[in-house]
């Protein structure tokens, strides 16, 4: 696992058996984890997402640096919305890892990662000099617009 | 009991529109584009999170095959990812009546399908603004909906559309009170009904914008008049006039269908003399924020900007930029050319700053030569967002090429090459969470910039333990 100031939000749906405690002593024994224990497919979606959320929070504003959080589901047969679930993981939180616990092993879901995403982080120091040689931007019709504008600027 | 939530006032954004297609066809029949549709609530879930939707989604109507799926905690959890956000049931008349009080507690509100396109506009248009709220919304359990405010009062009639003035200027500053004139005809508006002078002062200090329609309406509540309005010119009217004239020119003129002559010209004196208020103030309020020479903002304006700036990122998450500059050598400019040549270079400056600069960003002047831009345009021309830094850095080295081929006649033939500038960028909220320490950023870079040869804008997020104040 790698380094990080934040501890791993792990999301957990499950019912509260003695499946989901053998899951989650499984998870706990590979990666340290804060649980957010749900048995509802769309709240525990929506705690992957708050996780998510909050992990871009913290890189946005330069706080501290977290890894993904990660969803656990226990018996996915159980889940009639597991498909939905699974789909939508997939579709907005492609790079958050999906365990699986089920017949008392855990398995990892492949993870689909578009490198294309943007990155949050900030900016790396750049020093500029005026007298280097500068490739002017292109000038767009917005701007090109702005700038015919007759409309007084304001303070 | 009432169905409205208070709100954090936000811009217009999308509405998000969650149900099956049948559904969401059969209760909110549109083809808007600021409505995104989709089909379950682990897309909904996942459009508020990961902002594939360009606008921010302020209100989302849920149209789902059964309500009762909608729990507490589903509903929670679209506040805790979105907490300004509006949620909205959306179901059929027959549904909505066997819906319990706590089911309805879950939501800001409930409307019963189908939706017009009004109630939907409402929806999509509306949601900045709590008033707005109960305008659609049905309440069939629950007792009736707050009564509508009474302060301020209205007139009976509303003014012509055409009263409005386009010429009028956008700002507003307060008048001492005791300037306000009060002509004749002001005695018995005060006298018959709520609207009054108080009325037309608010709109002056509140910086309503509306005082001409507001005094229009309390024209038309006082005299009865039949279409009193504000006309540019007299055109095809053939009824009564009286012009309006403030400083001795003409703005428009008072007309009424059944008015009396000698009546309309007292009250077209009284309405511009509240107009001619109105102005010096605006004026007033302008020169206060507006650093003589250059025309930029000064240094109390800049404070107010940077702090509504830093509002609305907070507000919604988005970073900005600050630029602290100063002229190269101005000093040696003014001293041998003089202080109009110096003047001259500071006026060019602000001029090109604000040819480059996008339409929300703001150019201040904080010192003698220094100035400071807050790039601050949400949605500019170029990108937005955190990746914006990228025109912010075009714009920098835009600025820098630009004022080196700049020419100063006042500086004629023996002026020391071309005019540069040095500066430091810094980054909310990666530098600093207030204005002064922001500032200081700005500043340490600019000096970077200095001692590295001048001539250089310097940016980038903190140097590690070294630059905090």
């Amino acid at each position: 696992m790698s380094q990080h100031d934040e501890s791993v939000r792990c999301v957990v749906l499950g019912q509260p058996d003695r499946d989901r405690a053998d899951a989650i002593d499984e998870v706990q024994q590979r990666t340290t984890c804060e649980l957010t224990l749900t048995e509802d497919p769309v709240v525990a979606f929506a705690n992957v997402c708050m996780a998510l959320q909050a992990q871009a929070a913290r890189a946005t504003w330069g706080l501290a640096k977290a890894d993904p959080p990660l969803l656990l589901v226990v018996q996915p047969d159980h889940w009639s919305d597991y498909d939905k679930l699974l789909n939508a993981m997939g579709m907005y939180a492609p790079h958050v890892p999906v365990h699986l616990w089920q017949e008392g092993r855990l398995d990892l879901l492949p993870v689909k990662v578009d490198e294309s995403e943007p990155h949050t982080s900030p900016p790396s120091m750049t020093i500029s000099r005026a007298d280097t040689p500068i490739e002017p931007p292109e000038i767009t019709a917005e701007e090109i617009e702005m700038l015919l504008t007759t409309e007084t600027p304001e303070p | 009991m009432s169905l409205q939530r208070p709100r954090v006032g936000r811009t217009r954004g999308s509405v998000l529109l969650v149900g099956p297609p049948q559904q969401r066809d059969r209760l909110v029949p549109t083809s808007r584009p600021d409505v995104i549709a989709v089909d379950t609530l682990f897309d909904a879930l996942g459009q508020l999170t990961s902002g594939r939707v360009h606008t921010p989604v302020h209100t989302i109507l849920l149209a789902p095959n059964h309500p009762e799926e909608l729990t507490q905690q589903r509903i929670a959890a679209f506040r805790r990812l979105d907490p300004v956000v509006r949620v909205l049931l959306v179901a059929e008349p027959t549904v909505a009546d066997e819906l319990g009080q706590q089911m309805l507690d879950r939501f800001d509100g409930l409307i019963t399908g189908p939706l017009t396109e009004q109630q939907l506009s409402e929806a999509a248009d509306g949601a900045d603004e709590r008033s707005n709220v109960p305008e659609i919304l049905v309440t069939p359990n629950l007792e009736p909906p707050d009564p509508p405010p009474v302060n301020p009062p209205v007139a009976p009639t509303a003014p012509p559309s055409e009263a409005k003035a386009p010429w009028i200027a956008e700002e507003a500053v307060s008048p001492p009170p005791e300037v306000i004139p009060t002509p004749e005809p002001d005695q018995h508006a005060t006298a018959q009904e709520q609207l009054g002078d108080i009325d037309l002062v608010d709109q002056i200090l509140n910086d309503q914008g509306d005082l001409l329609s507001f005094a229009l309406r309390l024209i038309t509540q006082q005299t009865q008049w039949q279409n009193c309005c504000v006309r540019a010119v007299r055109g095809d009217f053939e009824g009564p006039i009286a012009p309006i004239e403030i400083d001795g020119k003409r703005f428009g003129l008072l007309s009424a269908d059944d008015a009396d002559t000698a009546e309309l010209q007292s009250w077209a004196g009284w309405l511009a003399r509240w107009l001619q208020l109105d102005l010096s103030h605006r004026q007033l309020s302008s020169m206060a924020m507006e650093d003589d020479l250059t025309g930029a903002g000064n240094r109390r304006f800049f404070y107010r900007a940077m702090q509504e700036t830093m509002n609305s990122s907070n507000e919604l998450r988005r970073p900005f930029a600050l630029m602290l500059f100063d002229i190269d050598n101005f000093k040696i400019y003014n001293d041998a050319f003089g202080h109009e040549a110096g003047d001259e270079i500071l006026c060019e400056t602000v001029r090109l700053l604000r040819a480059i600069v996008r339409r929300g960003d703001h150019v201040c002047r904080i010192g003698g030569d220094e100035f400071v831009v807050i790039f601050a345009d949400p949605e500019g021309p170029r990108k937005s967002g955190p990746a914006n830094l990228e025109s912010v850095e075009q714009i920098a080295r835009r600025f820098q090429d630009q004022i080196c081929q700049m020419h100063f006649p006042k500086l004629g033939q023996d002026a020391p090459g071309n005019l540069s500038v040095s500066g430091g960028i810094a980054l909310y909220p990666w530098d600093g969470n207030d204005i002064e320490t922001l500032l200081h950023h700005a500043d340490q870079r600019a000096l970077v910039s200095k001692r590295s040869g001048k001539n250089m804008i310097t940016l980038g997020p903190p140097q590690p333990n070294n630059e905090t104040s």
